[in-house]
């Protein structure tokens, strides 16, 4: 965990470099608009979103299904903090999910290459962007570290603007599966949608982190089933920026990139599942006291949301500690238990009024 | 449930008394919101002293700009941090989300397109998805507007949302006949609806009315007529109700009644509980009838077919 910036000697991670790489993705999570949840076959012609290809189903701990992923080609300036504008060329992956028939997600990802070796100004054809699915190459200067700051502290990705827009991406995806003709719209309660952008970032080591980063062609990070004990991570920054809005900054090197997608997608889930409780409990706590009922807030929270609660279900073990280290610091899983034993009270404080009544 | 709130006329009062009715929603725990889409003329963000959107918003944000695709969302103001009114500073306890889509400072009406109708129709349905009420402010008259929601809401995506209609006018004899014009008569909302592809009766079954500016011959406003005044006015009174009745907007399809006030006619702000009862300036009746408004809005009773 140590800060590269205390090492003189070592150019900071801001220093571009060669194929300097950094993966930026964006997760949105929302109540499928839905009165119940949905059945496996009805989950999986829902984000059945590419004709031809298969949804991938896993049945433990959770019923979980992924869309295909859906390739998008970009040309536009990237993200940067300082204003710098660098066109990028290439494409951006997408994909939904649909989580215990309950809970929806979209998440984009791109890996963005800094710096590459070919001149600016000199473009590729597409043919060989195509075949790169899920890269944009960046021509002239940009420090990973000014792409990431632009990525993840920008207000809102919403304002009129041409550079690329992950976000805009990953809604639009959300909105198509939620307008799906299987669901019928009628959702048992409603609940915001969260934002939970990330940025992995070299680790600020180079001797590290370009062995690690610069092996292989650029499609192999992101296919291989690489041995866990290659990556690593340095560092990691949560931060809850506002109500809806999540980031997280990761140093890393030699990650397998398709599990820090799984992992982004799984803390996002439950962290909406956090989120999206606390909002209810904080509403129906104000009006509580009516003599011993249950407050009518809390039915759909128990019957849609209690047993969706599985986190690092789906994380490769070289990511686990990532998400060990956010549990300690962060007490995801804590404050859940406390959320869900404050519910579970309500109910048995309902129960025994509604006892005394019957008596009565 | 997505809410249309329109009038025949303008100086109805429409987007003031939505401006109220979603306030008052909101304070008592739904989750609202309230675009305004009254291109021309986009005052929301005034009526609900939101001072950085008086006319509209700057910077090319609004709906206007999203509606034209160049913007990928809409900017969405949490009035909760934006209304400057000091009671409702912090967020009252209890409360649901309060949130204002402006429209664009300097927009106008404009024809839509197939894409614009694509836009509004994913717009339309995320919001039904994160909000329990959305309220959306049309212009007066048969508007493009008017149009693109009627287009919109006959689409599959958003058929199986609940949208309602809300015609407000005020009581006397021309805004009477103009607003059931606008409901029943020739180019209508049912009319329109039904050509693009709306079922008739079920559309019909959605509009309500709320009559704004209402004098009462009983309430103590009036306590100082002289006795031909008074028996003038219980006798126009009944008049209009019998015409209300013949043009078939009587009291059946009633959602709301708000009286004559002039801190609502003048103001056109939002009513507070300090207006009525430390300023004294508002009358307890209007903010009482914007209460039963509220209330009936959400009432799914008030709603059932007739």
């Amino acid at each position: 965990m140590a800060d590269e910036r205390a090492e003189g000697a070592i150019p900071p991670a801001g220093v571009a470099h060669d194929g300097s790489r950094v993966l930026v993705g964006e997760v949105r999570t929302g109540l499928l608009a839905q009165s119940r949840a949905l059945t496996e076959p009805e989950a999986t012609a829902v984000v059945a979103l590419r004709p031809g290809s298969q949804v991938r189903v896993s049945a433990r701990p959770v019923p979980h299904c992924v869309s295909p992923d859906l390739t998008l080609g970009v040309h536009c300036p990237v993200p940067s903090a300082s204003g710098a504008r660098r066109d990028g060329l290439g494409t951006v992956l997408s994909r939904a999910s649909v989580t215990s028939g309950r809970l929806v997600q979209a998440s984009t990802h791109v890996r963005i290459v800094l710096g590459g070796a070919r001149p600016a100004g000199r473009r590729r054809p597409w043919a060989y962007h195509l075949a790169h699915p899920g890269t944009i190459e960046v021509g002239g200067r940009l420090s990973a570290d000014d792409l990431a700051d632009g990525f993840l502290l920008t207000e809102t990705g919403d304002g009129p603007g041409t550079t690329l827009d992950l976000g805009a991406v990953c809604g639009r995806l959300l909105d198509q599966v939620q307008e799906s003709p299987i669901l019928d719209q009628k959702p048992p309660f409603r609940a915001r949608r969260t934002r939970f952008r990330f940025a992995l970032l070299p680790c600020g080591h180079p001797a590290v982190g370009e062995s690690a980063w610069s092996s292989g062609s650029a499609a192999a990070d992101t296919t291989s089933g690489r041995s866990p004990a290659s990556g690593h991570v340095c560092r990691i920054g949560f931060v809850v920026a506002d109500e809806t809005v999540r980031t997280l900054r990761i140093h890393g090197s030699g990650l397998d990139l398709v599990s820090i997608v799984g992992l982004c997608e799984d803390l996002a889930l439950h962290d909406w599942l956090l989120t999206t409780v606390q909002h209810v409990v904080a509403g129906s706590r104000v009006r509580a006291g009516g003599g011993g009922r249950l407050p009518s807030q809390l039915t759909p929270v128990i019957d849609h949301l209690l047993h969706v609660w599985m986190p690092g279900a789906r994380i490769g073990e070289e990511l686990l500690p990532v998400w060990t280290g956010l549990e300690q610091r962060l007490g995801f899983s804590r404050q859940w238990e406390s959320l869900v034993g404050w519910i579970r009270d309500q109910l048995a404080l309902s129960l025994l009024a509604s006892l005394g009544d019957g008596a009565r | 449930m997505i809410l249309f709130a329109t009038s025949d006329k303008g100086g109805t009062g429409r987007s003031v008394t939505s401006c109220n009715v979603a306030l008052r929603c909101a304070l008592q725990g739904s989750d609202v919101c309230y675009l305004d889409f009254d291109f021309g003329s986009p005052t929301a963000g005034a009526i609900l002293h939101v001072d950085s959107a008086t006319r509209g918003i700057t910077g090319g944000r609004g709906l206007h700009s999203y509606l034209e695709g160049s913007v990928a969302a809409p900017a969405e103001l949490d009035l909760w941090r934006h209304i400057e009114r000091a009671e409702l500073r912090p967020r009252p306890a209890g409360a649901g989300r309060l949130v204002l889509l402006p429209g664009d400072e300097g927009g106008g009406e404009f024809p839509t397109d197939d894409e614009m109708t694509d836009r509004c129709q994913r717009l339309l349905r995320r919001l039904a998805e994160e909000f329990e009420l959305v309220i959306v402010d049309l212009s007066a008259g048969r508007s493009y507007a008017l149009q693109l929601v009627l287009e919109v809401t006959a689409r599959p995506a958003l058929q199986a949302v609940v949208t309602r209609w809300l015609v407000f006018h005020r009581w006397t004899r021309q805004h009477i006949v103009a607003a059931a014009g606008l409901a029943y008569g020739e180019h209508g909302i049912v009319d329109t609806g039904a050509a693009k592809g709306h079922h008739r009766d079920r559309l019909h079954d959605s509009v309500r009315f709320v009559r704004t500016a209402v004098p009462d011959p009983d309430s103590s406003q009036f306590a100082g007529l002289l006795p031909t005044q008074a028996a003038w006015l219980q006798e126009t009174d009944a008049e209009l109700q019998k015409l209300a009745a013949r043009r078939r907007i009587g009291r059946s399809v009633l959602l709301g009644s708000v009286p004559l006030d002039p801190v609502l006619q003048w103001r056109e702000q939002l009513i507070l509980d300090s207006d009525v009862w430390t300023l004294r300036i508002a009358n307890p009746e209007t903010s009482t009838a914007l209460d039963d408004l509220a209330k009936n809005v959400l009432d799914d009773e008030s709603w059932e077919g007739l």
